[in-house]
């Protein structure tokens, strides 16, 4: 049924943009939880919750390369299982990548556009990945192919600006209040490993299925060390204390870098990063909505769901959150780590299961299929 | 499939990339002719206690001619910036209030310099810091000083070789730091990490405003006509403000601050003289290199600081008496090197004794304690270490060494 097919490549580009466009946002290791100096010990271990989410959802995807999640939940788990474990999923597909447009929505309007409405932020910015997604996986994948030279030249820039300012003494003590702050602090991140979800709508669209948990685990190295670079330069030219204050730290740092007499004022490259970032991420999460959705109530074809469901889109971001405050209370470590993982790893602990019950059935089968013969 | 979606998204591309040759510009736009650029902002207090923000506005008007300063004849000439300021309850309000006298919209992304009055410092600076790390225009990356004397004096006079006094007092903190370490580091950035830092205190870079009307710091300044002869130096950066918490408590003169700078590693250049084996003269030696590692050492309860620095010197100038001349010889250059590292152990004790005098911990003794033994740091020390940093032993290692004589070895003797 599917024709698109995007590279392996493609989707460790896309699962790095998306990771890393959260590291580039608001460095939850940092904002959220306590760790404070010890934050980029939090980002390792973060980075392997997301290994263990893409073994999960990756691990179970190329079981079945030609299905969806939503295809194979269904034939898991029976026709209402299977659908209700779909909209879990597609719930937090939306609300996630709502919230994340969001984020970026405020930015600008905190610091360059402080009068632009909301909503036409939002709505530029999901307007232009409904394009992308209507287009089909194929052009956000090359598209991704594209931005990521950009993107990741944006970051390493802005990265080596933070040589200079960079102060060591502001990482020390390490570890002096213990494992717990560290791990406080890796929560949130972690949970955010869910974006990872989509991979479970993406592998059937590979050219190699059954490689894509290799390039997905890749993906995530690569934005691990991304992530862990990042939190130990906001932390050596910020400070911990400013650092954990700061709204959007990356940013922050990138604002107080001075290169130079000459050359300062670096932080745009942050923000075109960042905003190459969100497009790639609503786009990808749009399609693979719309995608789920149309697998769900049996609609051949995914587009004509996208139009509907990007205004949704744009109402759910300005509206689930009534302002930035409540936006930072949605990433507390304490609700949404087990709003993440209830929604993430419960349903995918229930398909493993399904699968293993129904592949011990089988071989189960087999054998008696081949006893009867044994005593010949 | 793709297709008719593909062949719609172009034309659509097309028409909105024709849109954009005709709908170019901003809907809410401000000419440039509206705005002023903020170059300097200064926060005082007055007497019923509101913040009082004085600003530094380009004069975006001003047409540089060849000369400046000259003539001041008739209302044609206008200067090239312009000083005012307000008053609020907070600094926001201060700053917002500035506007009803500005007859453009006042823009601050360029603001170079914050300034504090002593007033002001002594009541707390916080609440000024944080309006800037809040503010989206205003960045962390600006230089900071504490003014000893008139703001507002400070703020009209003028800078013989700069345009603008915003430009003369950047340079003056930039390139003092550079060039004499008399001055701690200015960024303000680095102070609110000071500041926010467990067991360090903040130190802020003092402007010392000299006064032109009597003439006090002038010598025989005050005999001359003004006007006749050019004016002198508006101001000079020298020393530091020493705070504890956001409040300032006493001042630092040049040698404590560069003793303070040596200790925590932020010494640039600097000049030291010191005495000749015979005491006989002078030998002027510049610092090239100096490198400084705070050790806190812990025995039983008690805490103790060793402080290891080497420095690297390179011999300037040498001032004999006639008929005197020294043979730079080994054990002669040992000599300079003994008493140039007992010149930066003198400084090192004074910035100490200083410090400890004032309760102040500038030079994150504390923060290193902390770093090295956290838990002994959050458990006791934390409450009570204003009273031990009184009571501090430190002991400083120095390793002084001589280097480059110049282009000369021994001065030329005469007949």
């Amino acid at each position: 049924m599917t024709t698109e097919k995007i590279h392996n490549r493609q989707l460790a580009f896309i699962l790095f943009i998306i990771r890393s466009t959260v590291t580039i946002a608001t460095l939850p290791v940092l904002t959220t939880g306590t760790a404070a100096q010890d934050a980029w010990l939090s980002a390792i271990f973060s980075l392997v919750a997301v290994l263990l989410m893409i073994l999960l959802v990756g691990g179970l995807g190329i079981k079945f390369p030609e299905q969806t999640v939503v295809e194979y939940s269904r034939e898991l788990l029976g026709k209402t299982g299977g659908t209700l474990i779909g909209l879990v999923f597609l719930w937090y597909f939306l609300n996630i990548a709502a919230t994340e447009v969001r984020i970026y929505a405020e930015l600008l309007n905190i610091v360059f556009l402080h009068r632009t409405p909301l909503i036409f932020l939002v709505s530029s910015m999901v307007l232009l990945a409904a394009v992308a997604a209507v287009l089909g996986i194929e052009t956000i994948g090359r598209t991704a192919d594209a931005l990521i030279f950009f993107y990741v030249f944006f970051l390493i820039a802005s990265l080596l600006g933070a040589i200079k300012p960079f102060n060591p003494v502001n990482l020390q003590p390490v570890l002096a209040r213990g494992l717990k702050p560290v791990l406080s602090s890796a929560l949130t991140p972690a949970g955010l490993a869910g974006q990872y979800l989509v991979l479970g709508l993406l592998i059937p669209a590979l050219t190699a299925p059954r490689k894509g948990v290799a390039y997905a685990l890749l993906a995530a190295v690569f934005s691990g060390i991304v992530l862990v670079l990042t939190t130990v330069a906001v932390i050596g030219v910020l400070g911990p204390e400013l650092g954990n204050s700061a709204l959007f730290p990356f940013f922050s740092m990138t604002r107080a870098i001075e290169i130079s007499d000459y050359l300062e004022r670096i932080e745009a490259l942050v923000v075109i990063a960042w905003g190459f970032g969100v497009f790639i991420n609503i786009a990808v999460f749009l399609y693979a909505g719309a995608r789920g959705l149309s697998q769900m109530v049996k609609i051949h074809d995914y587009r004509p769901l996208i139009g509907p469901m990007a205004v949704i889109w744009v109402i759910l971001s300005i509206h689930t959150h009534e302002n930035l405050f409540e936006v930072k209370k949605f990433f507390e470590p304490r609700s949404f780590f087990p709003y993440s993982m209830s929604v993430v790893i419960l349903p995918y602990l229930l398909l493993w299961v399904a699968y293993l019950l129904r592949r011990a059935g089988r071989e189960g089968e087999k054998y008696r299929e081949k006893r009867p013969r044994e005593p010949e | 499939m793709l297709r008719p979606y593909g062949r719609f998204f172009l034309k659509l591309a097309a028409v909105l990339c024709l849109c954009s040759f005709f709908t170019a510009g901003c809907w809410d736009n401000r000419e440039p002719e509206w705005t002023a650029r903020a170059l300097l902002l200064a926060f005082d207090l007055d007497e019923e206690n509101m913040y009082e923000a004085t600003i530094m506005l380009a004069n975006p008007i001003f047409q540089g001619g060849g000369q400046d300063g000259g003539g001041g004849g008739g209302g044609q000439t206008k200067l090239p910036f312009w000083v005012h300021s307000a008053r609020g309850h907070t600094p926001y309000e201060a700053v917002l209030n500035l506007s009803q006298r500005t007859t453009r919209m006042i823009k601050f992304s360029h603001t170079q310099i914050l300034l504090f009055s002593e007033k002001l410092a002594r009541a707390g600076v916080w609440p000024v810091f944080e309006f800037f790390m809040r503010n989206r225009e205003l960045r962390l990356d600006i230089q900071t000083a504490v003014v000893d004397g008139d703001l507002k004096e400070l703020l009209r006079s003028e800078f013989p070789l700069e345009f603008l006094p915003s430009t003369g007092i950047n340079r003056l903190l930039r390139i003092t730091s550079l060039e004499r370490s008399i001055i701690p580091d200015s960024r303000l950035l680095e102070k609110i990490i000071e500041y926010t830092r467990p067991g360090e205190e903040m130190i802020l870079a003092r402007l010392k405003v000299l006064s032109q009307k009597n003439g006090e710091s002038q010598g025989q300044g005050g005999q001359e006509e003004s006007g006749q002869s050019p004016p002198g130096p508006p101001a000079e950066i020298i020393g530091a403000a020493v705070f504890r918490g956001e409040k300032l408590v006493g001042w630092f003169d040049g040698h404590e601050t560069r003793g303070q700078n040596w200790i925590r590693n932020t010494l640039q250049t600097g000049v030291i003289t010191v005495e000749l084996p015979e005491k006989d003269g002078l030998a002027g030696i510049e610092i090239i290199k100096m490198q400084s590692k705070i050790e806190p050492k812990r025995s039983g309860e008690e805490i103790r600081i060793t402080v290891e620095l080497k420095a690297l010197g390179r011999l300037q100038d040498l001032v004999t008496p006639p008929g005197v001349t020294p043979r730079l010889d080994p054990e002669f250059v040992q000599s300079l090197e003994n008493r140039f590292a007992e010149a930066i152990r003198r400084d090192c004790k004074r910035a100490l004794s200083r410090a400890q005098e004032l309760k102040a911990d500038i030079f994150g003794f504390g923060n290193a304690v902390y770093r090295k033994f956290p838990r002994l740091w959050e458990e006791e020390l934390e409450a009570r270490w204003e009273e031990t940093f009184c009571r501090l032993a430190v002991e400083f290692l120095v390793d002084a060494d001589l280097d480059w004589p110049g282009m000369i070895l021994t001065p030329p003797t005469r007949g």
